[in-house]
């Protein structure tokens, strides 16, 4: 059996000039990385294709959907949400790392990962990501409603199809539409609760939306050699670092904005907008010193703390969400005339 | 060609995979047990939406 199964995978032959788009010039092959027969994964390895630390944000920022949300779910339900909403971020990590394996070749950051490693097989990551996504989906469409389920294969489809395979690789706008994969978890969660898509739930999704881009143009300003390795048209490198810096800015200065809208919008209370205000003028701070600074070791210290500081502060930001439930703080709508 | 392609680290490497596998299969009908009972219980959002 297992004779017939290794002559019947051919040897891989894995070269990226089929992804080659006029912006990227990738030409990578992974073949010789790769072993022939397969099966030599460990569930280490598999893992790790799920992105663990990617699905951790997933599952926090899901679970202040499913806490933000009015109405109430079951919480073993609750808990199959994000179960589900995470084997879908994990799925959609998977596909992303199948794809994406000639570029992951080449970046000093995801060379390690498995499938670039030679550890698993690019075909065997795409089985195991394709199984997930609709094993995830269907759980979550059937076990909770239809709503969030539909919701999470759309999340799925727009990173792995229009992110990955298609923005990425073409356009230095790919993580301003591509953030928009990242912006859903907390809609699914909502959803999962009320199953509809609220005003409430849109302005979570808007506050990833928008914090997506200064988070990763940080990390581009720093890591640009990375990306002009692996040929991938980030900002700084098709636009220019000062452009970039001016980018950066110019979103940060959105975000505040729109990060009051949960309150506006009577999702959260008074400890939300104040610690968002405290949090927004930090982060504004760090965006300021990022335009500010363009020479030398300075310039990249502070491209990395703010990078830094953007996990930060979308961690706590959303974090105020459920503190506010727990103590049982009044939305601001309920307190204002 | 090579009549026995996988060594003794591969196939200890399965047979981990496989036990990995069985427990999530496992899990999955708890869970799916599980759900029905709560679910049973009315605890939940309307299935279509709304």
């Amino acid at each position: 059996m297992d004779l017939v199964i290794a002559t019947a995978i051919p040897p891989v032959q894995y070269v990226a000039c089929h992804k080659v788009t006029e912006m990227s010039d990738i030409q990578y092959d992974i073949s010789s990385q790769t072993e022939a027969l397969g099966g030599q994964g460990t569930a280490g390895d598999y893992f790790a294709l799920l992105k663990p630390r990617v699905m951790s944000l997933v599952i926090f920022t899901a679970f202040v959907g499913i806490i933000a949300a009015p109405g109430t779910l079951h919480p073993f339900l609750a808990v199959v949400a994000l179960l589900a909403i995470a084997v879908g971020a994990g799925a959609s990590g998977a596909l992303n790392m199948w794809y994406d394996a000639d570029i992951d070749a080449l970046m000093k950051r995801t060379r390690s990962r498995p499938v670039p490693r030679g550890a698993i097989l690019p075909g065997e990551a795409l089985g195991f990501g394709a199984t997930l996504a609709a094993g995830s989906v269907l759980a979550l469409g059937l076990m909770v409603n239809v709503v969030a389920g539909l919701l999470l294969a759309f999340t799925i489809f727009f990173y792995v199809a229009i992110y990955t395979m298609w923005l990425k690789r073409w356009t230095p706008q790919n993580i301003v539409i591509g953030g928009a994969a990242g912006a859903l978890p907390p809609m699914i969660g909502w959803a999962a609760v009320t199953g509809a898509i609220d005003l409430g739930a849109i302005s979570l999704f808007l506050i990833i939306f928008i914090w997506t881009p200064p988070h990763f143009w940080a990390l581009a300003l720093f890591r640009e050699d990375d990306y002009e390795a692996a040929g991938v048209p980030m900002l700084p490198n098709v636009a220019g670092r000062d452009e970039t810096r001016k980018q950066t800015l110019l979103y940060t200065l959105v975000l505040i904005p729109v990060a009051f809208l949960p309150a506006l919008l009577g999702v959260c209370g008074l400890l939300y907008v104040a610690g968002v205000s405290v949090l927004s003028v930090m982060f504004l701070y760090y965006a300021i010193n990022v335009y500010r600074l363009r020479q030398g070791a300075a310039a990249d210290k502070a491209c990395k703390k703010l990078f830094g500081f953007s996990i930060l502060w979308l961690f706590l930001v959303f974090a105020l969400i459920p503190v506010e439930r727990l103590l049982h703080i009044a939305s601001l709508t309920s307190v204002l005339p | 060609m090579n009549p026995q392609p996988f060594n003794a680290e591969d196939l200890a490497r399965r047979k981990k995979r496989a036990i990995i596998m069985a427990l999530v299969l496992i899990g999955l009908v708890v869970l799916f047990f599980a759900t029905t009972i709560v679910r049973l219980g009315g605890y939940t959002a309307p299935m279509t939406g709304g």
